[in-house]
């Protein structure tokens, strides 16, 4: 098992970048392994954020963030996580692309934390 | 104080969760969850619920048809909430006796917020879809005034001026009706001062109003 999180940290750092407010509080309580800084989707430009915030993984709600965080994400080995909430579908984005982390089931809170979980510990979310 | 009883009636899982332990932790909440209609509706006979939130997806068959059976079938508050709302969603649920409309971008504390308010009779409505609810209730009153000016014409002049409506000429409407020309005339003053109207053309869109198209178009002025 490796940590893919920065050795400076103790504890890994998740941008959680949402549309829903609801969705964010139930992430927020869900992810008990990091310390978890929340950013309303629609509040300018993301990968700029991400840039400055320098995070050890991002979990978006919306396509948009998703794509923004995709292309952060690129250049660097960091677990993106796209939940999207409507299509009830949670994606990793691995170095095939995005996957689809939730095999038909409808995913919920916990479904994030563990993807997440398996991302950051094991690097085992991108190849779900 | 009896805690509030809240049914969670939702397809996507991570709203009737998140809802649930939301509420849960505010400690005057007791939260069932339901994923369908048949689910809901064995909630609502089980607890008597004071309030129902209700996703506009719920199947079988959506969220209105499920507001239109427990709204009557039960004493609960129901809100119906839902992604990027129409406004045709919206006026559907409120006609099928929503008490509230939400939507789904609500914050936590809005949601709270609008549970116990709807408890206290309040209708919690998303701000920019009040707007919608009143807008038709304009639209209802100014039919209705309408159609109450025109009932104080005969029927005559209603028919008259369903073909004033149509865009029928004088001529055309007497040959319709089998009267003369100058009676039609006279039934068109008798309409233009009873409506208290200026014109022909104002006497129409009151038409318009009260009835929509008139269904005597195919004798205005281009079929004449």
């Amino acid at each position: 098992m490796s940590a893919t999180w920065q050795t400076d940290r103790q504890r890994p750092l998740v941008a959680l970048v949402w549309s829903l407010p609801l969705v964010a509080a139930a992430l927020e309580e869900a992810i008990d392994f990091a310390d978890v800084r929340t950013f309303a989707a629609d509040h300018g430009d993301i990968v700029d954020l991400l840039r400055r915030l320098r995070p050890d993984a991002v979990v978006v709600d919306d396509a948009p963030a998703a794509d923004a965080a995709s292309r952060y994400a690129s250049t660097r080995e960091l677990p993106v996580l796209h939940l999207s909430v409507r299509e009830r579908v949670l994606r990793v984005l691995g170095p095939a692309g995005w996957v689809d982390a939730t095999d038909g089931a409808d995913p919920d809170s916990g479904t994030v934390r563990n993807a997440l979980a398996g991302a950051l510990f094991a690097g085992g979310g991108a190849e779900a | 104080m009896n805690p509030t009883r809240v049914v969670v009636a939702d397809p996507l899982r991570i709203f009737r969760t998140g809802v649930h332990k939301l509420l849960v932790r505010e400690g005057d909440f007791e939260v069932v969850e339901a994923a369908t209609l048949e689910e809901l509706a064995a909630a609502v006979a089980e607890r008597v619920p004071d309030v129902v939130l209700l996703d506009l997806d719920l199947p079988p068959h959506g969220g209105v048809e499920a507001t239109r059976q427990i709204a009557h079938a039960s004493g609960a508050r129901v809100i119906v909430w839902g992604f990027g709302l129409t406004r045709g969603q919206v006026l559907a649920a409120a006609r099928a006796g929503a008490d509230g409309i939400l939507r789904k971008e609500i914050s936590a504390t809005g949601l709270v917020r609008a549970l116990r308010g709807a408890v206290r009779g309040e209708a919690p409505i998303a701000r920019d879809l009040a707007s919608v609810l009143l807008e038709a209730l304009h639209g209802v009153d100014e039919r209705t005034n309408a159609i109450e000016r025109t009932g104080q014409l005969s029927p005559r002049e209603r028919q008259v001026l369903g073909h004033l409506a149509a865009g029928a000429r004088n001529r055309d409407i007497a040959v319709l009706l089998a009267i003369s020309e100058f009676t039609v005339k006279r039934h068109v003053q008798n309409i233009l001062h009873k409506l208290e109207l200026p014109s022909r053309r104002a006497a129409g869109a009151l038409y318009h109003k009260a009835y929509g198209p008139p269904e005597t178009a195919a004798f205005a002025r281009g079929g004449a």
